[in-house]
């Protein structure tokens, strides 16, 4: 990391490097102006003309603005110039005196030419002082900005925005980067010393020492970290505040850039996730169901072609067996489903009608000998559920209630809306529940222990995989004894009016 | 040909192939059982079955695949088996030209029955392709007459109500996919539609005076389709 991101040290004071000092300036415009005087005598000495001599104090005042910063030392040159054209080359000579009156007009036309001469060389100096400064800071803009889009991963961001930050104002700062909840998570500290950036966590209080310059660096949606710089460390001017504020929102966009690509790898990983558990829920369904089937394939066969009443029934023994392992494979099915996933995802708009009969239908094979009725209302109820959760929901209900009916007795499934719920009944005509078992029905493991031993089986998931899954549609699972006799489990799904006919 | 059809099961489990061949073998049915979607392409080309039980997990091919490449030179009727309950796959392979499915485990009166319906079918269409009188239980539809009564007594079916039982009633016996229903008889196909055939299919149901509890004419098949019954 050190390698990729060593930048180009930059710093804000890179442009003031050529600024001299007052009294430099004042020597160098000094033995300047001697230097021209020096060549104007050599001139008079050869005999050129005044007019010569003029101009090169002129050039003078030229070079002295050039090499100099500001109005003040080419106005004084050509005020200084001026009085030493007066003194060395006008009659007479070595004095101040002037004899011929035109001579006050060559000053003054002089005068007017070095000073708009050093003025304009002045402006023109400073217009490109500028112009050099904001391109340097443009350039350090865009450095920064490319080695962010380089840097991947939170860390190497925090990095090279310290490294950055810290070449700007020669100092060693810090960025403290915040977790999900705005809490202070890891600090990466740049070390000038040792040229490197040292992380560690940071620490969980929020470290606001006073008078120390912090810069936050945050979206409007979000905060991201903060820049803190150590004691007396602070911009000077607006210039350095502005600057180190866009490079605040550079790394602002660079750390926004990292969490987006983090937030998709998390969904990335839990959808992953998911496909994995899906897949290894499908692969248990298939090879328990599969071995299952032909059990209890082979074993009605075994029935059919059997002739001894003895091996008859050791072969229906073994097809009941299979058959209520079925009917368990699908229960912690559905419940592992429900468990893990936290949220039914299948959710439609079912007709109620249909899904009970289809209930029905299929309880109807463990209730041989009760009478299974069902009661639904006129208008076609639609409701939000996952179909295949409510029909196995049902399916316990009425098994539940095989189980506690003696043989001819009727099982009555009633549906009915009211008010924002839609209500399904399974009801019995068998011992009832014993008042306090009541509240312990939709336990897990919990199983009633009443009536006759050898007819139930199950260890109690049934009726918690049916308040498991009602819980997980927003709706309600309970359990009563009914005055006339027997129970009646009932329970309610959300519904919103739905479509009627 | 008729009660001399030769039965392709194709199974790779071999438990359930033989609990299949035996329940075949006791009502007299022919079969040749392969294990592989290669083995099965191959009878199906030499042998001619008439029908074919087809498992849609298997080893080498997906079931999808030979219920594709098998409509693409026959209409021999197929039969689905699979443990995988989950309807899109249900619908993918009766989209794709399967005639049934039965998900597994099942029992063997289910088996028959299915098969019972498919070759009755069969030798239906043998003997008279057109048929436009239709006569289950108590209930007679007229196609031609758009008439439908109920134990001898003219029951009022609005047009759409009408197509939507005619479709039913011609298909008898197999399952009709939502998406199938909606387009013969829509013309195109919405998913906002699937609430209106349920809507469709609950007056029908009203009308023809069925127990919620045991359904006899119109069965639904959770999240697939429906199916008339076919006896």
């Amino acid at each position: 990391m050190k390698d990729r991101f060593d930048l180009e040290i930059l710093k804000l004071s890179a442009g003031k490097s050529t600024m001299h000092s007052v009294a430099a300036q004042i020597t160098v415009s000094v033995i300047v102006i001697l230097l021209t005087t020096l060549v104007a005598l050599v001139f008079r000495f050869w005999g050129f003309a005044e007019i010569s001599i003029g101009v090169v104090y002129i050039l003078c005042v030229l070079i002295i603005a050039r090499v100099t910063r500001g109005y003040m030392y080419g106005l004084a040159a050509s005020v200084a110039n001026i009085l030493c054209f007066n003194y060395f080359f006008t009659e007479p000579y070595y004095t101040l005196h002037v004899y011929n009156r035109n001579y006050f007009t060559t000053f003054v036309v002089m005068l007017l030419a070095s000073v708009l001469t050093s003025t304009l060389t002045s402006e023109i100096l400073d217009s490109s002082a500028l112009a050099s400064k904001n391109e340097g800071i443009t350039r350090m803009l865009y450095q920064i900005t490319s080695s962010l889009a380089k840097a991947s991963g939170v860390p190497e961001v925090a990095s090279v925005s310290v490294r950055c930050i810290s070449n700007l104002m020669d100092c060693d700062t810090c960025f403290v980067t915040l977790g999900e909840d705005g809490v202070p998570d890891w600090e990466y500290t740049y070390s000038a010393a040792e040229h490197r950036v040292i992380s560690k966590p940071a620490p969980q209080a929020e470290t606001k020492e006073k008078g120390k310059y912090v810069l936050p660096v945050s979206s409007h949606a979000k905060r991201y970290g903060m820049l803190c710089f150590p004691d007396g460390a602070a911009p000077a001017g607006e210039d350095e505040e502005k600057l180190l504020r866009s490079v605040a929102v550079q790394i602002c966009v660079a750390m926004e850039r990292e969490h987006l690509a983090d937030e998709k790898k998390k969904v990335e990983a839990q959808a992953e996730r998911e496909k994995l558990k899906s897949n290894l829920l499908r692969s248990i369904s298939h090879d328990l169901r599969t071995p299952l089937a032909g059990i209890s394939g082979l074993a009605e066969i075994l029935q059919y072609n059997l002739e001894e009443d003895e091996n008859r029934e050791i072969a229906r023994a073994i097809y009941d067996d299979a058959n209520w392992l079925t009917h368990m494979v699908e229960n912690i099915l559905s419940l592992t489903k429900i468990q893990e996933g936290k949220m039914i995802q299948n959710i439609q708009q079912e007709a109620v009608e249909e899904i009970v009969a289809e209930a029905v239908k299929r309880a109807a094979k463990y209730a041989e000998k009760q009478k299974i009725t069902v009661k639904i209302p006129h208008d076609v109820l639609f409701v939000p559920m996952d179909g295949k959760l409510i029909i196995q929901v049902l399916i316990n209900l009425i098994d539940n209630a095989v189980k506690h009916s003696a043989p001819e007795q009727e099982i009555r499934v009633e549906v009915y809306p009211e008010n924002n719920k839609v209500w399904f009944n399974v009801a019995d005509h068998g011992t009832g529940i014993p008042e306090d078992e009541l509240p312990h029905v939709f336990d897990l493991f919990y199983r009633a222990d009443h009536g006759q031993a050898d007819s139930k089986r199950g260890i109690g998931l049934g009726l918690t995989i049916c308040k498991s899954i009602i819980d997980a549609h927003g709706g309600s699972i309970l359990a009563e004894n009914n005055t006339e006799g027997g129970a009646t489990l009932r329970f309610w799904l959300p519904y919103q009016g739905g479509m009627k006919n | 040909m008729t009660g001399n059809e030769l039965f392709l099961i194709v199974e790779d489990d071999r438990q359930i192939l033989s609990f299949i061949g035996f329940s075949l073998k006791s009502k007299e049915y022919r079969s040749v059982q392969a294990t592989t979607g290669k083995e099965a392409m191959n009878f199906l080309a030499t042998l001619h079955p008439d029908i074919m039980i087809l498992d849609l997990g298997l080893p080498d091919m997906d079931g999808l695949e030979i219920i594709r490449q098998a409509r693409a030179v026959s209409d021999l009727p197929i039969i689905v088996v699979s443990a995988r309950d989950q309807d899109h796959e249900k619908i993918e392979a009766l989209d794709a030209g399967a005639d049934d499915y039965l998900t597994k485990p099942f029992s063997i009166n289910e088996l028959l029955a299915r098969i019972r319906v498919i070759l009755r079918r069969l030798h239906k269409k043998d003997e008279a392709p057109a048929q436009s009188d239709f006569k289950i239980g108590e209930l007679e539809v007229h196609l031609d007459k758009h008439q439908v009564l109920l134990s001898g007594k003219e029951i009022h079916f609005t047009p759409m109500e009408f197509n939507v039982l005619a479709l039913l009633v011609q298909n008898a016996g197999k399952v009709l996919t939502h998406t199938f229903i909606i387009r013969q008889v829509w013309g195109s196909y919405l998913e906002s539609d699937n609430q209106s055939l349920r809507v469709f299919m609950a007056n029908i149901r009203r009308k023809l005076q069925e127990d919620p509890a045991k359904p006899r004419y119109i069965l639904t098949e959770i999240g697939v389709g429906y199916r008339f019954a076919d006896e």
